[in-house]
């Protein structure tokens, strides 16, 4: 299946480096979906979303013959388009903080259970992400959904990998305490 | 590592979370972009070329104006030094000098042909003009001869002869009327004055005639008057002649 898929990428590819227009848009109804929600996530922010995931297509078509490895367009158009996204957040002088020299907060300290996952509904937590600072909902995007290590994280963000995990644990349990004061209150 | 339940979690329920649609006409707007783009390029793309174009243009047009003048140049310096050696030529114009010292020679040499004609010996003056009177072939040459011998103070016996037979006896009425002048200074020449007055009976012409009897007339010897009387007798004599003869007769009475 995997092969099948590999094959029909580098075909699409190869239709897209011949100019047919088909090639672009069989590439942009396969990956769109998931390269715009991965920059939502990030940008929580829908114009400017669309506007970079346009952007990043766009690039990505344009500079075709540098994919080295055709098979991996999906990484390496999201890669272009959360770089966008990033400089994006730049662009809104949003500083990624280093706070490698200040306390880290143990993983310990956070009870957090699976059958409490499984009690809580998806949007909840999509909601109790989505409020999250701009500096922890990125680096909870990029490693919950985009499974982005931490390490690679702090080199896109310019940051040191104590800081992302740091600020890691602290996203999570902001996340934890607002799913926990959603289940108390009860809807 | 602990195990992350809630990574775990988020990546098993990942489609879930992305089931929100797509906004409306991205594609649309991706494709649009994208053809303005690569016009952007394109006409990007012909303007570096235009721009390639006009430099090397300029390029070609710098060149070809730096290798024209520097031709220009090159013509100018080599003309310089013809100018430089007309000049030196002109500087050194002794030439001038030169054409002023050939008076002095064309001075000398007249100097020296004078000198020539001072020392020249008579013998070789005589020389020349029996050797011009005794050319029966030329007319020119017997005039030369007789206008040298017109320059003669004395006159040796052979030159006498001469200017006597030429007077007597050459062909031509010109050099015979030149011979005559030549012997009229020497009339009183006994030898002269009588083959004058054989002249007064040998010769045809009138105007050698006429000549004759200017210059016999005042002679007063018998045999001359015999000889006027006879040509003024003479039915053949002209009568411009016969009236000089009569002068002549009419003088010598008195």
């Amino acid at each position: 299946m995997h092969l099948s898929i590999s094959i029909n990428e580098q075909e699409l590819v190869k239709q897209c480096l011949a100019g047919e227009e088909k090639g672009y848009a069989l590439l942009y109804n396969k990956y769109a979906k998931r390269i715009y929600h991965a920059v939502f996530r990030v940008m929580g922010n829908t114009a400017e979303s669309e506007d970079i995931v346009q952007e990043a297509f766009c690039t990505a078509f344009e500079q075709l013959g540098k994919l080295k490895n055709q098979s991996n367009f999906e990484g390496w158009l999201k890669r272009i388009a959360l770089n966008q996204a990033i400089s994006a957040l730049r662009k809104r002088k949003m500083v990624f903080t280093d706070e490698s020299q200040l306390e880290t907060v143990a993983d310990e300290e956070i009870d957090i259970s699976e059958e409490f996952l499984f009690q809580c509904q998806i949007e909840d937590i999509k909601k109790a992400i989505a409020n999250l600072p701009d500096g922890y909902r990125t680096i909870v995007s990029l490693h919950l959904f985009e499974d982005i290590g931490q390490e690679e994280i702090g080199k896109m963000l310019g940051i040191s990998h104590a800081t992302v995990r740091s600020q890691y644990h602290r996203a999570k349990k902001k996340i934890f305490t607002a799913l926990k004061d959603k289940a108390y209150y009860g809807t | 590592m602990e195990r992350d339940f809630f990574k775990q979690y988020i990546q098993e329920h990942k489609d879930a979370f992305e089931n929100e649609a797509l906004p409306p006409n991205m594609l649309g707007n991706i494709l649009g972009n994208l053809k303005a783009r690569q016009q952007v390029q394109t006409q990007k793309k012909q303007k570096l070329i235009y721009t390639w174009l006009a430099v090397a243009c300029s390029l070609f047009i710098v060149t070809g104006a730096y290798l024209f003048l520097s031709q220009e140049k090159s013509e100018l310096t080599n003309t310089a030094p013809l100018l430089v050696s007309n000049k030196n030529e002109s500087i050194e114009q002794p030439v001038i000098s030169t054409v002023e010292v050939e008076p002095i020679k064309q001075k000398s040499t007249i100097s020296k042909q004078r000198n020539f004609v001072a020392h020249h010996p008579k013998i070789e003056a005589y020389q020349e003009i029996y050797t011009g009177l005794s050319d029966s072939s030329s007319v020119a040459k017997r005039m030369d001869a007789l206008i040298k011998a017109r320059s003669l103070t004395t006159l040796n016996e052979k030159m006498k002869i001469e200017l006597c037979r030429t007077f007597n006896e050459d062909g031509n009425d010109n050099v015979r009327l030149a011979a005559l002048e030549v012997l009229s200074t020497f009339s009183n020449d006994k030898y002269i004055h009588e083959q004058l007055m054989v002249g007064l009976s040998k010769q045809k012409d009138p105007i050698v005639q006429l000549e004759l009897v200017k210059i016999m007339g005042n002679s007063s010897s018998p045999q001359t008057t015999d000889k006027l009387i006879a040509m003024a007798n003479n039915p053949f004599t002209v009568e411009a002649v016969k009236e000089q003869v009569y002068y002549a007769l009419l003088t010598n009475n008195n």
